[in-house]
């Protein structure tokens, strides 16, 4: 059984509106990944970052994922939710996801990943699994 | 204009292809995430190459941690040159199999495998995937002048640095001798896993982090003279016969660190003339760099250089000029840095190519 399940291009899936949806609206944690470029609007690597580092209550570290990059963690409740919709909102009618890497999370369960824009990581845990019952989505069919 | 991106695409795997295998570990990652700052090409298409980061890296590696670096080829809004939508998404993995040396890149845009060759030297390996990626580029469009030396240009000095810092990862030993899903054998000289990942998943995602181990030296390139090139971002060079037994050389740097200006205005850069049979003919110094006003406003630091080298005693015949800066020639990442060019029996300078 694989650990998780991977829609490969968000922009592509004809169900990705209603999956992030679902999963916004469950999950009540969030942590984001920026690199410490500079403020800079052309970067499309950190679109968002100022806004993210504002929210109230979230705390900021350096990501053992990469050098010089940090991860804000928070808690996902409504101004968090409404940024991460902003931006990943685009994707949903064939645009783009401005935000390069999230994750978040029921409690400390992590339900939906994005990396590298485009790519969403849907842990293969009974809870996600059910959210995808209940919109109608196969998981089989999400990496075809 | 399809076509010009694919290649632009291609061109920009072929350099990190190239970088990869050919460059021993010199350097430290750069500080910024994103390493190569968006450029631009062509029809505001934009491409970014991000430093070295863990995450899920295409079917191969299905685990979402593994070190890869991705290469992303977005196309601009005219109006406010954000991204309107993504071309291409590479994920580019370096990894060891037993004792060879692979590369792996997976497209994930169109679900496609782009290449994973593997080698016992790296040498054999960037010549595979040198040959590998020109024959695909040329087989899309054979009659599409293009030329890859633009972006290997822009893109030269982020690359090394990127790839040199650039550690390989070693999959799991569960990986099965699956189908393989792309069947283009000039590029995937690998088995490819199957659409049944298990098995892949057995270790965990830190202990295979934990089993990777440092690269060794993979090749011989000159000493680098590190702070220099670091600061660099473009050469361009103009190779020009204005007048009998003339061969003029503009030699163009930019770059957009302020530092630039220190390392550039102590730099005087070395050529050599080479006849048929790789004998040197003849050397020289170039002048002295000058900065100029940045044509287009591309670098806010750029400098010219120009020389003219008398060619009068030189036989008629086929020469190579090769330009030396930052005490080391860096064809493979300055190609226009060496230059082909016939000296006719008129005394005229024809047939320049790289």
């Amino acid at each position: 059984m694989k650990d998780v399940i991977v829609i490969h291009d968000i922009t592509s899936e004809s169900e990705w509106k209603n999956i992030f949806e679902v999963c916004i609206n469950h999950c009540n944690k969030f942590d984001i990944i920026f690199t410490e470029d500079k403020l800079d609007e052309d970067n499309r690597f950190i679109t968002g970052k100022k806004e993210f580092k504002n929210l109230r209550n979230v705390t900021i570290k350096p990501w053992d994922g990469m050098d010089n990059s940090i991860i804000i963690s928070g808690s996902l409740d409504s101004e968090a939710r409404k940024l991460i919709y902003k931006y990943t909102s685009p994707s949903f009618e064939g645009g783009v996801n401005d935000l390069w890497h999230y994750n978040i999370y029921k409690d400390d369960i992590l339900f939906l990943g994005i990396q590298d824009f485009s790519v969403c990581l849907l842990e293969n845990h009974a809870g996600v699994l059910e959210l995808l019952k209940d919109i109608g989505v196969d998981p089989q069919t999400l990496e075809d | 204009m399809k076509v010009r991106k694919r290649k632009i695409i291609l061109s920009l795997l072929a350099v990190i292809l190239m970088f990869s295998l050919v460059a021993p570990n010199l350097t430290s990652a750069e500080s910024a995430g994103l390493l190569w700052k968006s450029k631009r090409f062509g029809d505001n298409l934009v491409v970014s190459i991000t430093n070295v980061h863990k995450g899920w890296a295409g079917p191969k590696f299905p685990r979402t941690t593994t070190p890869h670096v991705n290469v992303h080829v977005d196309k601009l809004n005219s109006y406010n040159n954000r991204v309107a939508k993504e071309i291409a998404n590479y994920h580019v993995v370096k990894y060891k199999k037993q004792n060879k040396s692979c590369i792996y890149i997976y497209e994930s845009k169109k679900k496609k495998t782009v290449m994973d060759q593997c080698a016992t030297s790296w040498n054999t390996l960037v010549s595979k995937a040198t040959s590998a990626m020109k024959s695909f580029a040329q087989a899309i469009s054979p009659n599409d002048n293009f030329t890859l030396i633009a972006v290997f240009s822009a893109a030269a000095v982020t690359l090394y640095k990127l790839i040199t810092s650039f550690i390989p990862v070693y999959p799991s030993d569960a990986i099965p001798d699956g189908e393989i899903v792309y069947t283009e054998a000039d590029f995937i000289t690998e088995a490819q896993p199957s659409n049944d990942l298990t098995g892949y998943i057995e270790e965990t995602a830190d202990g295979l982090y934990d089993s990777i181990q440092e690269d060794v030296p993979i090749a011989e390139l000159p000493t680098l003279t590190e702070t220099s090139i670091d600061n660099v971002e473009n050469i361009n060079t103009l190779y020009v016969s204005p007048a009998n037994d003339t061969l003029k050389v503009t030699l163009d740097v930019g770059g957009n660190n302020s530092d630039l200006d220190l390392d550039i205005l102590n730099e005087v850069p070395r050529y050599t003339v080479e006849n048929s049979v790789g004998t040197i003919v003849k050397t020289g110094t170039m002048g002295t760099f000058i900065r100029r006003l940045s044509v287009n406003n591309t670098y806010e630091y750029e400098y010219r250089n120009t020389v003219s080298i008398s060619t009068s005693g030189l036989p008629a015949g086929d020469y190579r000029i090769k330009i030396y800066m930052f005490k080391s020639i860096f064809p493979e990442i300055f190609p226009e840095l060496t230059q082909q060019f016939y000296i006719n029996t008129n005394r005229t300078i024809t047939n320049f190519s790289s």
